[in-house]
């Protein structure tokens, strides 16, 4: 017996000094990230988020490549969220059995594809169809890695939101069938308003993948660091936070090496935060059924 | 329960093993710092050099070649650009300063009692810029252009072909992330007629009109490739006469004789400054810059060899 809770007693000892020591390196990755970039912050102050990046006049301000994040991330989940919800309203509430079970392994093998094969894909195949689709001098363009993005997005997309809908109570449906509602008015009145939250999750961290993706990004997005005249043009190329510090992280100097760091730290923050929101948005539905 | 006395005892075991290695690995260490100490006591001989990122890579790697062939050298390299590389020769701070470009009276005219003359240059290699356009640009007319065409096509002044006698496209721009060397080069030697470089440009506040930006020179020359409507500029080792021809700038073809003569316009040739002429082991660090060992570096880095 003693023995035993001596054995247990070890392995919790264990387990717990793991769990620190993954949270001691998240923040010492932080505390690295933020002392690296202070001294950008310090040279600029706001002014880091002006479009301003050119290594001849020693000025390295990161707006350019913050506002092609943004562009390109709004770009994948116009893309990823229609398709994506209905994919998973289909797969949960539609398919049938079989049908599921071929696709739901399909759609998830879709997230194991490593990034740089979407980008390869990306830069021989659909940067030379975008060229001659839309008439364009150059196929490398936010729109280019909005799509790329969005495809990548997807699978997370689908397969969580199907999680959440799988996860409302089969009475709640039958209650609604019962009094006469057709299948599609519970699937709109009822079950995906009741799976909303877990459903939300989803597409915050669809939206944490496309933001934080660099190397399909880096080959199809063109590298450039400006915001483009009018700004929402998407057939512009641009560059993303991710894509300018794979680009010019190897050989950046000085002030060029904060600034980046600096990037860094503005992708840890975003996305850190949605990954916070989208766990508090999980736990909210699990609490849903189970508690209540 | 007799499982978890076994794993226990494999344990104990381990944690000896462990014990043994890590005494093993300290000795290591402390002997390898001592014996690297006493060497360091018995008079290392100290080179340092400074200057031009882009000389920057040749001389890191050949002071490594260096080190390893000689024991008691210790080469120090730092960047800093070619203004900082003669001017500390200059005034003594280095024993070599680099440079990408010939010294200026301008650049030792604060520092006492040394002239120009007292610099002796050392050219270690020559760099050249080919620029390339699609295989489809040069079939149609495009084989030659000027400098200053070259300036107003990066600069966005010339957005089409028809412009400089090509057909009617619109010119598909490619350079190189800001922190190369290559692109460097080229946005310090491309200038329009009243001698104002895409350098002076950019410094001036103006932003390059570029469509793609890449890493290495390999990338412009397969975006060059694949888009019949580019222009890009790479190293001359780069250029390939069936997927990504080299034109002529001002009517001089890229190739090593005309960089070497100083014809084509787009090269220089790259300096190891001294303060007087080189002696001990600075000479003989510079001779095996400039020996086959040392060019061989100075190629595999992509530059020119003497």
């Amino acid at each position: 017996m003693l023995r035993r809770q001596i054995k247990e007693r070890a392995i919790r000892y264990i387990f717990f000094i793991l769990a620190a020591v993954s949270i001691f390196i998240v923040f010492f990755i932080l505390f690295f990230l933020i002392s690296e970039s202070l001294p950008a912050f310090q040279e600029y102050g706001f002014s880091i988020f002006d479009s301003d990046w050119n290594v001849t006049r020693d000025v390295y301000k990161i707006g350019a490549a913050l506002f092609g994040t943004a562009i390109v991330t709004i770009g994948a989940m116009i893309i990823a969220i229609p398709l994506g919800l209905a994919g998973a309203i289909f797969l949960s509430e539609i398919a049938p059995y079989h049908v599921r079970t071929v696709l739901k392994p399909i759609i998830e093998l879709l997230a194991g594809i490593p990034s740089i094969v979407y980008g390869f894909l990306g830069a021989t195949l659909l940067v030379q169809y975008l060229v001659p689709t839309f008439d364009l001098l150059k196929g490398k363009s936010y729109l280019a890695g909005a799509l790329i993005l969005g495809i990548m997005a997807l699978p997370i997309i689908i397969s969580i939101s199907d999680d959440a809908l799988k996860a409302v109570p089969r009475d709640l449906k039958e209650a609604s069938l019962a009094v006469g509602a057709t299948k599609w008015e519970t699937i709109k009145k009822v079950t995906f308003p009741t799976a909303i939250s877990g459903i939300s999750a989803a597409v915050i961290m669809g939206m944490g993948r496309a933001i934080g993706e660099t190397m399909a990004v880096s080959l199809v997005v063109g590298n450039v660091m400006h915001i483009p005249v009018p700004p929402f043009d998407i057939f512009e190329s641009g560059s993303t936070l991710t894509s300018i510090i794979a680009l010019e992280m190897g050989e950046a100097t000085g002030l060029q090496t904060y600034s980046l760091f600096a990037c860094g730290v503005i992708l840890f923050i975003i996305v850190g935060t949605m990954s916070i929101v989208s766990n508090i948005l999980k736990e909210r539905i699990e609490k849903k059924f189970k508690g209540g | 329960m007799g499982g978890f006395g076994e794993s226990l005892m494999v344990e104990v075991k381990n944690k000896k093993i462990g014990k043994t290695m890590l005494a093993i690995l300290i000795a290591i260490t402390f002997g390898a710092s001592i014996f690297s100490g006493c060497v360091e006591e018995e008079g290392t001989i100290t080179i340092s050099i400074k200057g031009s990122s882009t000389v920057l890579p040749i001389a890191e790697i050949c002071a490594e070649e260096y080190m390893k062939l000689n024991d008691n050298i210790l080469i120090t390299v730092a960047g800093g650009g070619s203004s900082v590389g003669i001017k500390s020769v200059a005034n003594g701070e280095v024993d070599i300063g680099d440079a990408s470009r010939a010294a200026k009276a301008s650049d030792v005219e604060n520092i006492k009692g040394v002239e120009l003359s007292n610099l002796v240059d050392n050219v270690i290699a020559y760099d050249g810029i080919a620029v390339v356009v699609s295989p489809y640009i040069k079939n149609n007319n495009v084989t030659d252009l000027t400098m200053e065409q070259i300036y107003m096509i990066y600069t966005g002044e010339i957005s089409y072909w028809s412009e400089v006698g090509g057909p009617d496209l619109e010119i598909y721009i490619n350079d190189r992330a800001s922190t190369s060397g290559t692109r460097a080069t080229f946005v310090e030697l491309i200038e329009n007629s009243s001698g104002y470089t895409l350098e002076d440009f950019e410094e001036d506040g103006g932003t390059l009109a570029v469509d793609d930006v890449h890493q290495e020179n390999s990338q412009v020359v397969s975006a060059v490739s694949l888009n019949q409507n580019a222009i890009g500029y790479a190293g001359l080792g780069y250029v390939n006469e069936e997927t990504c021809p080299a034109i002529k700038v001002d009517g001089v073809l890229p190739s090593t004789t005309t960089v070497k003569e100083g014809d084509y316009p787009i090269s220089r040739s790259l300096h190891m400054y001294t303060l007087g002429q080189p002696t001990g082991t600075v000479k003989d660090f510079i001779d095996y810059v400039k020996s086959d060992e040392g060019q061989d570096i100075v190629e595999e880095e992509g530059f020119i060899r003497l």
